[in-house]
């Protein structure tokens, strides 16, 4: 039997943003509270807590996940991606850059993870047409801007380049 | 913050149901409805959460002559972009890609999927008209039940706490055409009110075998058995598929009673049977 004060403390080793990274976290500390409370990284929000609203999202390996449900431990080995790593030397990425032209930010509390999730959808498939980039988005809710400039930004991008 | 409990990450399925053996183990793959039950406190206390993530022993895709033999810990994602899911079940491959958000698609496992047993749950319909069957392993042998068999209630199946569902093995269906029809409230982030997954086998214009299974209509998804042999030798044709839905309904409400979505679903499950029918027809015609 399991002594219920014992708390399983996992050594985690994983990339974030490219670098490595190296803690002891609890079993309990899920991969979100590890990038805002151990890392600091507070781009990634927690909404809702149980995978529907996507303000939470971070990418594992370069695929989209809601990092509130996805423990810590599970992590461990992985590449995780924040919205603080994807501007280099203060330049933001052209889809950063179209969210903003394009007016697609209002509170900014579904703005990490809409950039991510429309970044990796651009990463697997450079021309995604428009369903392709609303079923993308498909798992975050904005309030504040009817989504339209948001599948307006990333269509922009989507157009451009090779 | 999630409830108390331990963590453990074996290094292969044989210490992964050592493990298990323990009260209170708990699996973890995708963790897309554990986490949840973490979060709100759900399990009973300190539960011992034994990580499969990891294990690519349980990730896997493999074919036979008549079988595809499926991994528990293929994710959604992968079955619903996988060319010999699209070409061999394509009824899986439609319904994974309508699951949840593509974040939870992403990381919620067909395993999952399959033990958590919701009766809504997208891959189960499917997965009944494959005539599917689960391989369970514990430390103690292995075992096949067939999916027909395998769910006794809502969220609740055969499987014992100490076993671990290890193979999905689903019957390739030569010749068939398909048909999936999923009724929901919104498109992203639903819950399927009702499903329908039909598969047609024709020969010269009539029916030589019809599969129907549903799910979200019934406690638990079910094979509707009495309008397909029903249908059986039948010609296809609008009408019939009408009178199959009805049957379907009836078969509904003998497993669920009437409550008080019936008079709703009677007629809209039928529908949806009709129009499932139509679809698979016109594939198996084409």
């Amino acid at each position: 039997m399991l002594n219920p004060l014992e708390q399983t403390i996992i050594s985690l080793q994983l990339r974030v943003n490219g670098l490595p990274v190296q803690e002891d976290v609890p079993a309990q500390m899920t991969l979100l509270e590890f990038l805002r409370q151990r890392l600091r990284l507070t781009g990634a929000k927690e909404g809702c807590g149980s995978g529907e609203c996507g303000a939470c999202t971070v990418l594992l390996d370069g695929r989209p996940v809601n990092a509130c449900l996805v423990l810590a431990a599970e992590a461990n080995d992985a590449e995780i991606r924040t919205i603080e790593g994807e501007a280099r030397d203060g330049r933001l990425t052209p889809l950063q850059q179209a969210f903003i032209e394009h007016g697609a930010i209002q509170c900014g509390f579904c703005t990490s993870g809409m950039v991510l999730s429309a970044q990796a959808l651009l990463e697997r498939n450079p021309h995604p047409g428009r369903e392709e980039i609303v079923e993308a988005i498909a798992g975050h809710l904005c309030r504040c801007t009817g989504y339209v400039q948001i599948v307006e930004a990333i269509e922009s991008v989507a157009g451009k380049g090779s | 913050m999630l409830q108390p409990f331990s963590y453990t990450c074996p290094k292969d399925t044989e210490e992964a149901l050592v493990l298990l053996n323990n009260a209170g183990a708990r699996p973890i793959a995708g963790g897309t409805d554990l986490v949840i039950q973490l979060r709100a406190k759900r399990l009973p206390s300190n539960p011992l959460v034994v990580d499969l993530s990891h294990l690519d022993e349980l990730h896997f895709l493999a074919e036979t002559e008549n079988q595809l033999k499926l991994g528990p810990l293929l994710t959604h994602q992968e079955l619903a972009d996988s060319p010999q899911i699209q070409q061999g079940a394509p009824l899986l491959a439609q319904a994974c890609r309508r699951v949840g958000t593509p974040q939870i698609r992403e990381r919620g496992t067909l395993g999952g999927n399959i033990v958590h047993a919701s009766p809504a749950a997208d891959t189960l319909p499917p997965l009944l008209v494959h005539d599917a069957f689960f391989t369970l392993q514990s430390a103690y042998g292995t075992r096949s039940l067939a999916a027909n068999s395998f769910f006794r209630a809502p969220y609740q199946t055969e499987i014992s706490s100490a076993e671990l569902l290890v193979q999905v093995s689903l019957q390739k269906l030569f010749g068939f055409g398909f048909g999936y029809q999923r009724l929901i409230r919104r498109q992203a982030v639903g819950i399927a009110r009702l499903i329908v997954a039909g598969a047609l086998l024709l020969e010269a214009g009539r029916i030589r075998e019809a599969r129907i299974a549903c799910g979200a209509a019934a406690p638990t998804v079910f094979r509707a058995h009495q309008a397909e042999s029903w249908l059986a030798g039948k010609k296809c044709g609008a009408e019939i598929f009408r009178k199959a839905g009805e049957l379907v309904s009836a078969e509904m409400i003998e497993r669920s009673g009437v409550r008080w979505s019936t008079p709703y679903k009677q007629p809209v499950l039928a529908t949806l049977v009709k129009r499932a029918l139509d679809q698979a027809a016109a594939i198996a015609n084409g």
